[in-house]
């Protein structure tokens, strides 16, 4: 028995053939004038950009778009699944390309199919590739016999508009006198092509004539993906960068991604096979570096300068060179779904609580608080179950990496470790365990060191405590200030609120804080600021309510517009007035 | 371009009474037994059914392989020799690489094979570090790997071997359910890390229970190893038998915790 869904894609306007069993069936095409098509790849306008490609190398980006495609379009199964055996699909490719003789060798495919399944979590990838109708140039340099002079000295980078992206070329651009080839995929969103190309404006600005900026573009025309992960996006983003970078003669691209992210340990059991992502695991780089030296037949490397750094440690980087000004332009958040409009960050999935980490913990949280994040988990803290969950498990993992000696480390660790040693440089398996040991290490002093830095700025002693504060919920109750906590989650069985006593239970619950003196001061009430309607939902859920997130923006709209206020009285006393 | 895909449990009845429970741990008023032997109860069937998987098969197929090789006078030779382990040094890390590498394209659930992976290296790890000597480390570059993998040739040294198998293997099955939604309910992290501690050692317990204190599991793996692998290698259907045994042998004592 396989519990794996088969997809058979159709690409390039292979001919569809009639398939037996259950097997489901993509049919992808980008070529201009194709009658369904539904994949916008703008490979004739990048080209053009770099003014010739060879046919293997249109292949290949042509193979990673529809990779990235049929990726994005397959199910992989429900949040609650009981077990996640959809996670794992099968592929079969059928594509048109134009080196078939290169496409069609076994090894090719194997090399290919063994690095998509380590960062997918993939059963399997397998491909029939026939060969495709010629296509004319693109432009008038798009042919065999024009030469491009070899540039003496250049580096090319991906560049997705994060954080860590933007501290390595900022680096580069530092202690080199390299132009920067800087390389980014865009699907379409106009959020991340408006980071990109403003952080690119800032960069150029700052260093005149020494970087450029390729895009290459890949994404839906008149189709939307079906599943919110993209695991194989680091396929089409390296497969775009050593395009450029064969082009141009070199043989390595540089992908700057901090060591824990890249290796991205699993903080619960259910985060296995890529559901915690591995698009820079050094595995995955391994696998795609053999590829890409098949391909080029030259050896070819990628380079991971971070590896060995923490996210604190690469946000040290931009302030060394003075750059942290550019930090609220970068855009770390891995939200692409539902993103909050008004911010560019969502402020809670797991890229935003590094970012927000490690900004602290590099203590130039000052350049980083611009009204980025939706939900702001240091200043006001949660109350959302996801919210709760991802925050818990993200500072567990640098729990359990605190006060471990190297063999409790591998204890916990070794089947993953296996997965990374491998693709490491050290002189034996010993050193480099002890390489990502050490790292793990930094890690959890660098998040300790960032819960003091918040603790200190939100959480003084002396303050009015914010019972949905992280360093209540999650570090440790203040229990010397007698703080009931009470966060519940959307499964309780409480009371219904009836809507027409809302109002008049919200004021009641105002009333009961300011007595119980929870209250003290009339505090200013705003959409993203709730120091009140937190603080009366709380107490109303206290009392048994179930309060929804809906009734809870309502309260929030009743404290922001007046309807409900707390006076200030000339005994300095506080009175709760409703409309 | 880090992502974590995040898992819940399903919104029956039965799913929300075993998270209402785990809430419940840091009162004091429910303990991790009766939280365990309740989700082993809801997915008991799929538990059992484990030993049919052919990652599981295989992964501890390795251990029987790793155990017989050193009955051998060249162990190493005989591992590498059967394409086993890649190299003729034996460290801590190749070998748990084997175990990962080991008839890795036998699949038919990814999941299974993590968990089947996992618990190999795993009871591997623990076993050679139970086996040091007090206060040596598990990478001591003066330890010889060999001599102290040679206890696990004998009858008992595979029955602890199996046994830590049986423990992980169990306990990363549970935890696989209850991790998706701890968190929400402990949020505290020292409650969250008692909770998971609590768990590691009651189902370590159980394991001991099922192999050691009733001795008819200890007794039949150390006899099924030494009557199957002190000639032959045991044919499939004896490692398929065996397991068949044994997660039935725990599931029974999970269970039989819940009647006391």
């Amino acid at each position: 028995m396989s519990n794996f869904i088969e997809h058979v894609v159709w690409c390039n306007g292979v001919k569809v053939k009639k398939q037996k069993g259950d097997a489901k069936c993509l049919i992808l095409d980008h070529r201009d004038g194709a009658k369904d098509k539904n994949v916008n790849l703008n490979l004739r306008s990048f080209v053009t950009d770099i003014y010739k490609l060879s046919n293997r190398g249109k292949d290949l980006l042509e193979i990673a778009g529809y990779v990235f495609a049929a990726d994005r379009l397959s199910y992989r199964g429900h949040e609650r699944d009981l077990e996640y055996h959809s996670w794992s699909r099968t592929f079969h490719f059928n594509i048109a390309v134009r080196d078939l003789n290169f496409w069609k060798k076994a090894e090719v495919q194997e090399l290919l199919s063994e690095a998509l399944c380590f960062m997918s979590g993939d059963h399997s990838y397998s491909f029939t590739f026939c060969k495709a109708e010629e296509d004319l140039p693109t432009n008038f340099f798009d042919n065999d016999s024009f030469k491009i002079d070899k540039p003496n000295n250049l580096k090319v980078a991906l560049y997705s508009g994060g954080l860590d992206s933007l501290a390595g070329i900022i680096e580069s651009l530092e202690t080199t006198d390299a132009e920067v080839c800087m390389v980014s995929h865009q699907s379409g969103q106009p959020g991340v092509i408006n980071t990109q190309q403003n952080l690119y404006e800032v960069l150029a600005n700052i260093y005149p004539n020494r970087c450029k900026h390729y895009k290459f573009h890949c994404g839906f025309s008149h189709t939307k993906s079906i599943d919110e992960t993209q695991r194989t996006r680091s396929f089409l983003y390296t497969a775009t960068a050593f395009a450029i970078a064969n082009t141009y003669e070199q043989d390595c691209i540089y992908v700057y991604e901090n060591g824990i992210t890249s290796i991205n340990f699993a903080d619960t059991q259910d985060l296995m096979n890529a559901r915690a992502s591995r698009t820079t695991h050094p595995k995955t780089i391994g696998l795609l570096e053999k590829l890409f030296t098949k391909i080029a037949e030259k050896p070819f490397k990628i380079q991971h300068p971070y590896l060995f750094k923490t996210k604190t440690e690469v946000v040290d980087i931009l302030k060394k060179y003075n750059r942290e000004f550019t930090l609220d332009v970068a855009v770390s958040c891995s939200s692409t779904r539902n993103h909050p409009s008004g911010f560019s960050h969502c402020g809670i999935c797991s890229q935003c609580i590094d970012r927000r980490f490690a900004v602290y913990a590099a203590e130039v949280e000052k350049f980083d608080e611009g009204g980025l994040y939706h939900t702001d988990f240091v200043k006001n803290g949660i109350d959302e179950i996801p919210h709760i969950k991802a925050l818990t498990d993200y500072i567990r993992l640098a729990q359990e990496f605190k006060d471990i000696d190297i063999d409790g480390f591998y204890l916990n660790r070794a089947r993953e470790i296996v997965d990374v040693e491998e693709y490491i440089e050290g002189a034996d398996d010993q050193e480099r365990l002890m390489k990502i040991y050490e790292l793990t290490q930094k890690h959890s002093k660098n998040i300790e060191h960032a819960l003091n830095q918040m603790r200190r700025i939100f959480d003084s002693p002396l303050a009015h405590p914010n019972p949905n504060s992280i360093f209540n919920t999650i570090i440790a109750p203040r229990t010397y200030q007698n703080v009931k906590l009470v966060v519940e989650d959307d499964y309780l069985e409480g009371k219904e609120i009836p809507p027409k006593t809302m109002k008049k239970l919200a004021t009641e619950a105002c009333e009961s804080l300011v007595r119980k003196e929870l209250i003290t001061d009339v505090l200013d009430e705003t959409r993203k600021n709730r120091p009140i309607s937190t603080l009366v939902v709380t107490e109303l859920r206290r009392k048994g309510y179930k309060v929804t997130q809906r009734q809870a923006n309502t309260i929030n709209d009743y404290f922001r517009k007046a309807q409900i206020q707390i006076k200030k009285e000339n005994n300095g006393g506080l009175k709760v007035v409703s409309e | 371009m880090g992502h974590k895909r995040l898992g819940y449990l399903p919104k029956t009845k039965r799913w929300r009474e075993i998270v209402e429970q785990i809430g419940s741990f840091v009162a004091g008023s429910t303990d991790v037994s009766s939280i365990a032997n309740k989700t082993l109860q809801t997915v008991q069937e799929r538990f059992e059914n484990l030993s049919s998987d052919p990652s599981i098969q295989s992964s501890f197929e390795f251990l029987v392989q790793f155990s017989y090789a050193f009955q051998k006078e060249n162990p190493t030779k005989y591992l590498t020799e059967n394409k086993i382990i890649e190299t003729d040094e034996l460290t801590l890390i190749r070998i748990a690489r084997a175990a990962v590498n080991y008839k890795s394209k036998d699949v038919i659930s990814h999941e299974y094979q993590a968990f089947a992976t996992q618990a190999a290296v795993d009871a591997i790890t623990v076993w050679y570090k139970n086996n040091l000597e007090q206060g040596e480390g598990l990478f001591n570059s003066e330890l010889n790997a060999e001599a102290i993998f040679s206890r696990a040739a004998r009858g008992d040294g595979f029955s602890e071997i199996s046994r830590m198998y049986f423990s992980r293997i169990t306990e990363r099955y549970l935890k696989y359910f209850l991790d998706r939604e701890a968190s929400t309910k402990l949020t505290n992290i020292q409650d969250r890390k008692r909770f998971s501690d609590e768990i590691t050692t009651y189902i370590n317990a159980i394991s001991k229970h099922a192999f050691e204190t009733s001795k008819i599991t200890q007794s039949y793996s150390a006899g099924w190893f030494n009557k199957y692998a002190n000639e032959n290698f045991p044919q499939k259907r004896q490692i398929r038998n065996f397991l068949s045994y044994a997660f039935g042998k725990m599931k029974s004592e999970l269970l039989r915790e819940e009647t006391r």
